[in-house]
């Protein structure tokens, strides 16, 4: 269950979060697109940062309005928009703050008790930061104008500043489009975090792609992208709260859940992962307050480095940036926070892979070779493998040399034994050939001539199966006809079985059965079988040979009944040197099934023995295509 | 009478290889190392060596690199090496066959009189129509098999299919193939018949029939008749 559900993620998991976050981008950008398109603006034509051309829009259809307002509009500041005019007063300087509930644009007119006016240019009330901006409170609106250089347009002198009237008109509520140009701003705002999260998820997914062909002893890198998560759980609570403070309509609550549904549904999903498949293995840096933890004991400098960097950041202020409001001005700075994450992410990421690297090419015993890291914590990790890879180095060695050693030893006996050996059978022939002995030495030539031959056999298959085991065999595996081969075993030993009053009742499932196999060592397999099966079978017994396929493999399967009974285990019989028949009397050696078995193994097959009663079953598995 | 050469360190080989050798009506010299048989080659006419491999002194391999250099004697392996690897390099070392330890006493007698046919007389006159593969000529003209100069007695089936192989050799044939050009008649898909006529045959022509030269099994393909 476990191990399905964690291939359709590698199949479809990462890509499809990566598709989810690629949806909510388009949508963000369609919504976008909407918002200009009703404004009349070019699409995307500006960044989305700065939304100055969208300022500039707006302006040139208030004026529009303005000049049909301004005639109904003029004359003194009554207007029940505009609730509380506060103006200081300096000869050289003219201030006054305009305090309503609404965004305002328009014209300030002043005239003086000579009748001379004054006018400002077009003002409008500043868009209020989000703190500012609640139900209940004003815009505060600051208008300023040098008076001096105003007044000396004036036909006569300004004398009596105390007794100015202010007439302010062409005053036009910006009610509709404030609130438009809100959407707007939230548009630009969601869409930016989406891209920049859409960048962060695709960063995170290379850096994963990267390190996924070491996946091997690795846990699920999806188990390690909660520090994603976190990281959108952060945003969403952070936007939830300034939209709760500002005190705006549950719409835009809606909105901003609506536009965040990734934070949602990956928590959603991670809990219920979480609760249908168990406890997954979190590391410890996931967690976006531990790794900070874990950074602040690891990367000290570059940490402090950060903070001082944004330090200066927010010291310098909106200096550079005269264009931003103060909202816009905060998510950039913690844009920038993000971006430096994500890219410490890669960092951490890419160094954690090479890691991964090292570690697996240490555990297939490569030798340790440097690599640079960026982060200090993995440069020491990795500087610990340094010793264990000479350890592993030094143990493959010393275990090849002494496996070396015993397949070279039994190699040199088995070719010491061979040498007398030839002697042995050589004169027990000439012995044989004279004829001149008596019945009786006869007789026990014929011994030595049969335990001679069993002798030669022996050292024949210690040899093979010492070469087998020590793994010193190498394959050479091709597509091989394995009803072919049955048959061709069951030609070659029909004269035996018949020898020994065996009936041989061969089955397939279908005439051709293709297989993976080297061609040589599968007939070793079946020819040890095979003359197990004649060797050991009770005469006048039948043998079934039954082969077909299944699943990603050929199977044989070769039932016969025991001529002893069989009072060992399957497990026991496998082992080398032990036959079913205890005294041993058989003409075999024991070694037949070892050697069937691991020349089966180092086919990527299987040989599997079953004993019931009397009846001995084979089975043999090998693959079917390569791999 | 032929001259043979036994080179082997182990004196009980050599004398009892002799004993059968001289029975055979062979002359016969003993050597216990490379060098000495170097020197026996050098000085006498031989028509055939048995040849040792692991040996003080000079090894088997470097001997029959030298003999190679001027001269065609038939060289056979005498040896307890049995990897395939080991064979390769003492077919490479110029030897024209291979007996592994221990042998019987008999196969390596049948081998002896192989090769000393094959050797003396190479480039006899076969009937210009005659399939000849290695030692074995097919003639069909007068429907006999002959295996080193000797007459092998074959029933027609036996004929039949020596001959279909002989003709494509090299080539690899399923049973189902051999048994559709020799039998023409439906194949079942389960039959061991082929396969025994084949170990017939091989009985017949071959002096190992457990390690064939001639008739050849390709594991899992089929047979086929060696290209020699």
């Amino acid at each position: 269950m476990k191990l399905k559900y964690k291939e359709t993620l590698q199949k479809w998991g990462l890509y499809g979060k990566l598709y989810i976050y690629l949806i909510i981008l388009l949508a963000c950008a369609l919504y976008l697109l909407r918002m200009e398109y009703r404004f009349g603006l070019e699409p995307f034509s500006k960044s989305y940062i700065n939304s100055k051309s969208f300022e500039r829009q707006l302006q040139k259809d208030i004026d529009t309005l303005s000049y049909f307002m301004d005639e109904y509009l003029t004359g003194p500041m009554n207007s029940s928009y505009v609730e509380y005019i506060e103006s200081y007063w300096h000869p050289s300087n003219f201030k006054f703050e305009i305090i309503g509930k609404h965004l305002v644009t328009g014209n300030v007119i002043l005239i003086n008790n000579t009748g001379a006016t004054a006018s400002t240019a077009r003002v409008s009330s500043q868009w209020p930061m989000f703190y500012q901006y609640r139900d209940g409170y004003s815009i505060h609106t600051n208008l300023s104008f040098d008076v001096e250089e105003k007044w000396s347009k004036f036909e006569s002198p300004w004398l009596d500043l105390t007794s100015v009237t202010i007439y302010i008109y062409g005053f036009q509520v910006n009610d509709v489009y404030g609130q438009s140009y809100n959407e707007y701003d939230n548009a630009v705002v969601f869409s930016y975090f989406a891209l920049m999260l859409f960048l962060l998820f695709a960063g995170l997914l290379i850096t994963i792609d990267f390190s996924w062909q070491y996946h091997t002893s690795r846990p699920l890198p999806w188990d390690n992208l909660y520090l994603e998560e976190t990281i959108c759980l952060f945003i969403l609570a952070l936007l939830t709260i300034v939209y709760f403070t500002r005190g705006r309509s549950w719409l835009d609550i809606i909105l901003v859940a609506g536009i965040s549904p990734f934070p949602v549904s990956l928590l959603l999903f991670s809990f219920v992962r979480q609760r249908m498949y168990g406890h997954i293995n979190y590391s410890d840096n996931c967690w976006l307050f531990s790794r900070l933890r874990m950074d602040w004991q690891h990367q000290k400098t570059y940490v402090v480095g950060s903070l001082l960097l944004y330090a200066l950041i927010l010291l310098l202020g909106n200096w550079g940036f005269t264009q931003l409001s103060w909202p816009k001005y905060l998510y950039f700075i913690l844009s920038l926070a993000l971006l430096q994450l994500l890219f410490y992410s890669f960092r951490v990421r890419l160094d954690r892979s090479k890691l991964m690297m090292q570690i697996a090419s240490v555990s297939v015993g490569e030798t340790y070779t440097k690599i640079n890291y960026r982060t200090s914590y993995y440069r020491k990790a990795s500087a610990l493998l340094e010793p264990l890879s000479d350890q592993i180095q030094h143990l493959v060695t010393e275990s090849l040399k002494a496996e070396r050693l015993k397949v070279d030893l039994i190699t040199n006996v088995s070719h010491d034994l061979k040498t007398p050996l030839t002697s042995i059978i050589t004169y027990i022939r000439l012995l044989e050939r004279d004829g001149e002995l008596s019945p009786r030495s006869a007789e026990y030539v014929k011994v030595l001539s049969d335990k001679s031959l069993h002798l030669k056999s022996l050292t024949e298959d210690l040899l093979e199966a010492a070469r087998i085991t020590s793994g010193s065999e190498s394959i050479s595996p091709s597509r091989l006809d394995f009803a072919e081969m049955i048959l061709q075993a069951n030609g070659e030993f029909a004269l035996r079985f018949e020898d020994a009053q065996l009936d041989l009742i061969s089955n397939f499932e279908k005439p051709h059965l293709y297989a993976w196999i080297d061609g040589a060592k599968t007939w070793r397999i079946l020819s040890n079988l095979y003359s197990n099966v004649a060797k050991h079978s009770l005469p006048g017994t039948r043998v079934y040979v039954d082969a077909g396929i299944e699943d990603d493999h050929v199977w044989l399967c070769i039932k016969n009944t025991s001529r002893l009974q069989l009072n060992i285990p399957a497990e026991e019989l496998m082992e080398r040197f032990v036959q079913g028949d205890p005294s041993r009397s058989s003409g075999g050696n024991g070694l037949g099934l070892t050697i069937a078995r691991e020349l089966a193994s180092l086919q990527d097959g299987k040989l599997e023995l079953t004993i019931l009663g009397d009846l001995f079953m084979v089975r043999v598995e090998l693959p079917r295509t390569e791999n | 009478m032929y001259h043979i050469l036994v080179v082997d360190d182990d004196k009980e080989i050599r004398s009892s290889l002799q004993i059968y050798l001289e029975e055979e009506g062979y002359r016969v010299t003993l050597c216990a190392d490379g060098q000495q048989a170097l020197s026996v080659v050098l000085e006498q006419k031989v028509h055939l060596i048995l040849l040792d491999i692991m040996m003080p002194v000079m090894d088997g391999f470097e001997t029959a690199r030298r003999i190679r250099k001027f001269s065609a004697v038939p060289i056979l392996f005498l040896t307890a090496k049995t990897q395939s690897m080991d064979m390769i390099m003492g077919l490479n070392a110029g030897a024209d066959d291979y007996i592994t330890k221990p042998f019987e006493p008999l196969e390596v007698m049948a081998r002896v009189r192989s090769n000393l046919r094959r050797y003396t007389k190479l480039g006899a006159f076969h009937e210009p129509e005659a399939i000849v593969v290695g030692g074995l000529v097919i003639d069909d003209s007068s429907k006999t098999v002959t295996v080193d100069g000797d007459l092998v007695r074959l029933t027609p089936l036996e004929y039949n299919m020596l001959l279909f192989l002989a003709k494509h050799k090299g080539q690899v044939f399923t049973i189902q193939q051999i048994h559709n050009q020799v039998w023409k008649e439906p194949f079942t898909g389960n039959e061991k018949k082929v396969v025994v006529h084949i170990s017939h045959l091989r009985e017949k022509i071959e002096i190992n029939p457990r390690e064939p030269r001639y008739l050849k099994a390709v594991w899992g393909l089929g047979y086929k008749m060696e290209n020699l």
